[in-house]
């Protein structure tokens, strides 16, 4: 008995320093592993893409299998960017360029696009999360539950009724048509604010009421400062989103001038007769058109994750 | 500055819970009124009341003579300070300051020289550009009472304005709100669940119990004369031991039953009190301050005494406060925050002694009571028996 006792009782003290090191190294070791494997699994389609960018499509069409650039060449990016020669041309892709768009023209529909969607929809959705987190009206909560439940639609339901409605209203090809079915809010903007709305103190709002401001300054002078950091998330969620958004700009922007890239680049896997998609441009175009959007999430990264965390949004 | 009045202010919520019935109080100009009372006594909803953000659903309030019943908070000239100070963590202290300033379009320079007149006076000139997330606890409580001076209010509002402070800062925040109270003569409204606090600002004290208020006096008189059983056992610390009694009276005296023990109050008690005649032979509820209860063995000038064993001490250096059985059967005063503190035996009888008293634990001791301060109340009513 008394054998069990000690032993029990030594059972704290048993592990030595050092072995308890050790245990926290191995611990250590293994999480670094698994990290790493995570970061490679993460990051090679990045690298594959690059390491594709910078080779030639005959070398590509070879079957070369290296992990480097087979053939080198920055052709390709400048092929894009449409600052290429004729002969650099022929050089890295074999044939005449027949899969080529104003790099340019759809950056600037791009950037205007995810720009109006991200100024409307978190201003938008920022009023109305405040509204449904504040004010009284009758039926507020049924009618918060309701919009929510926006969020189980899948958004290929709307395709068409949409697209019959912008046709309708005359705005196929042109910026509204693309931008209007996400200008205003979406559900999940609505709940990630009104969450955040809900945690800000009722008494700063009521100062502010007794200090002699309306609901609007209220709003716009201590609510949406106080929540800079969620409307910076919001912000950069939507503009990823709406950077990305392929299958709606696809359907109204038939005209090259109104694609923006996530279209344009479709481009380099139209086939032509006889020949291969152009893989290496594709995957060039692909990376600049990533570009802004990377150098975005390397400023605000650590504040996009810090204010999810937050949030309790994952 | 001005008057408050409030005329049988009532709170009804939906649900049909009246969280303050028909409340009616008059504070007199540049008053320093405290609202007192247990958690959920209605203190902060009628403070609420009076600043506009709860809808008074019965009753007038008047604000300077005017009626202000369904006025807006902002046009109510009222200046309030919240529990949690509710500043604007976005903007400098000067900014928070000058927040109200900037809203009522007040010019810049004019607003410049408000500020640090008001940082002046809440010593905070040197944090003026600082954000509240870099001052400390007492610091913040003063940017929230700067914020409240600087507009020039004709009442302030102070919902427990001290409550997330240490104790130590509490006690020199309380000296500070006092003194620019004073300084600037504003009518002023605080709440408060602390009765020292309450005791030690206030020129008069409200006490609260249920939505209900039971007594608005200085608070010298609502210690001395509670109105009834509630503010007796809230008012005091410890509180008056309150147990129930009965009375007899002789050709001679008025016998005052203890327990199993008896005391002697002079016939010239019915003077002041008549309506006790009414109560001969029949059961009341008898009260008598710790204070009023003394060591016999240190010969105090009283004559009455009863015999109890001391059960606890409480040393505290300058006196002890000594829980006695004497066999009484304690009342319980409906103070839900004192009953927590109470004794668990229910025959206790609270002294506060003399320093130099040696008393024991579980000595059989003497106590004499000064009679002269004994009160009586109405079992059924709880109301206190004097005229």
């Amino acid at each position: 008995m008394t054998n069990i006792a000690d032993r029990i009782e030594n059972l704290g003290s048993a592990m030595e320093p050092s072995a308890r090191l050790r245990r926290l190294g191995i611990g250590r070791g293994a999480a670094w592993l698994i990290l790493i494997a995570i970061l490679i699994v993460s990051l090679f389609p990045f690298w594959w893409a690059l390491r594709t960018g910078l080779s030639t499509n005959g070398r590509l069409f070879a079957g070369d299998q290296s992990l480097l650039p087979v053939g080198y060449t920055d052709n390709n990016f400048e092929r894009v960017l449409g600052t290429a020669t004729e002969a650099e041309i022929l050089e890295s892709l074999g044939r005449e360029n027949t899969g080529s768009f104003d790099f340019l023209q759809s950056l600037k529909v791009s950037v205007i696009v995810a720009t109006a969607i991200t100024v409307g929809q978190v201003l938008f959705s920022a009023m109305a999360a405040y509204a449904f987190a504040r004010l009284k009206f009758w039926g507020r909560d049924k009618l918060f539950f309701l919009f929510l439940s926006g969020l189980m639609i899948p958004p290929i339901f709307t395709l068409i009724p949409n697209l019959v409605l912008v046709k309708n209203l005359g705005w196929l090809n042109s910026y509204p048509g693309i931008i209007a079915p996400f200008f205003f809010m979406t559900p999940f903007a609505v709940f990630f604010l009104r969450q955040f709305f809900l945690g800000i103190s009722r008494e700063v709002e009521e100062a502010a009421l007794l200090d002699g401001a309306g609901h609007f300054r209220t709003f716009f002078g201590i609510i949406v400062p106080m929540s800079s950091a969620p409307i910076a998330t919001l912000s950069i969620l939507t503009y990823i989103t709406a950077w990305n958004e392929f299958l709606w700009p696809l359907v109204v922007a038939r005209a090259p001038e109104r694609q923006p890239l996530t279209v344009a680049l479709g481009q380099f896997t139209a086939q032509q007769p006889g020949t291969s998609p152009d893989w290496s441009g594709l995957m060039a175009g692909t990376l600049l058109a990533a570009l802004p959007i990377i150098v975005i999430f390397m400023i605000f990264g650590r504040k996009v994750v810090d204010s999810i965390g937050f949030s309790g949004i994952k | 500055m001005a008057t408050v009045e409030l005329e049988a202010l009532t709170k009804i919520y939906p649900g049909g819970v009246k969280a303050v019935n028909a409340m009616s109080l008059s504070i007199e100009d540049g008053e320093f009124v405290v609202f007192v009372g247990p958690s959920g006594c209605g203190k902060s909803t009628a403070l609420r009341m009076v600043a506009g953000l709860e809808e008074i659903s019965e009753g007038v309030l008047r604000i300077g003579g005017n009626e202000m019943t369904k006025v807006h908070p902002r046009q109510r000239d009222i200046a309030m300070v919240f529990q949690n100070y509710a500043l604007y963590p976005h903007l400098t202290v000067r900014k928070n300051i000058a927040y109200p300033l900037k809203l009522a379009k007040v010019p810049k320079a004019e607003m410049q020289e408000r500020v640090q007149r008001t940082a002046e006076i809440l010593q905070l000139s040197e944090y003026l550009d600082r954000k509240p997330g870099a001052l400390s606890g007492g610091q913040r409580q003063r940017v929230a009472m700067g914020r409240a001076i600087v507009r020039e209010p004709s009442v302030f509002l102070m919902d427990e304005p001290l409550s997330n402070l240490d104790a130590k800062l509490r006690v020199y925040m309380r000296s500070e709100i006092s003194r620019i109270q004073r300084e600037l003569g504003v009518t002023t409204i605080y709440v408060t669940h602390d009765q020292v606090e309450a005791m030690t600002m206030g020129d008069r004290v409200a006490v609260l119990k249920g939505g209900v208020l039971q007594q608005a006096d200085e608070p010298s008189v609502l210690y001395r004369e509670p109105s009834n059983l509630f503010v007796a056992g809230f008012i005091g610390s410890p509180a008056m031991n309150l147990f129930e009694s009965s009375i007899s009276i002789g050709d001679e005296s008025i016998s005052v039953e203890l327990g199993q023990q008896s005391i002697e109050l002079p016939l010239s008690y019915l003077d002041e009190r008549p309506a006790l005649r009414a109560y001969d032979r029949a059961p009341l509820a008898c009260g008598i301050r710790p204070d009023d209860v003394y060591d016999a063995a240190l010969a105090p000038p009283f004559e009455q005494r009863v015999h109890g064993q001391v059960v606890i001490l409480e040393e505290l250096g300058s006196e002890i406060v000594a829980h006695l059985d004497v066999g009484v059967t304690r009342i319980d005063s409906a103070d839900s925050a004192s009953a927590d503190t109470e004794d668990d035996f229910d025959t206790g009888f609270i002294g506060r002694f003399a320093q130099q008293s040696t008393v024991g634990v579980g000595d059989r001791i003497e106590v004499a009571l000064d009679v002269g301060a004994i009160h009586f109340f109405d079992p059924a009513t709880g109301k206190a028996i004097r005229s």
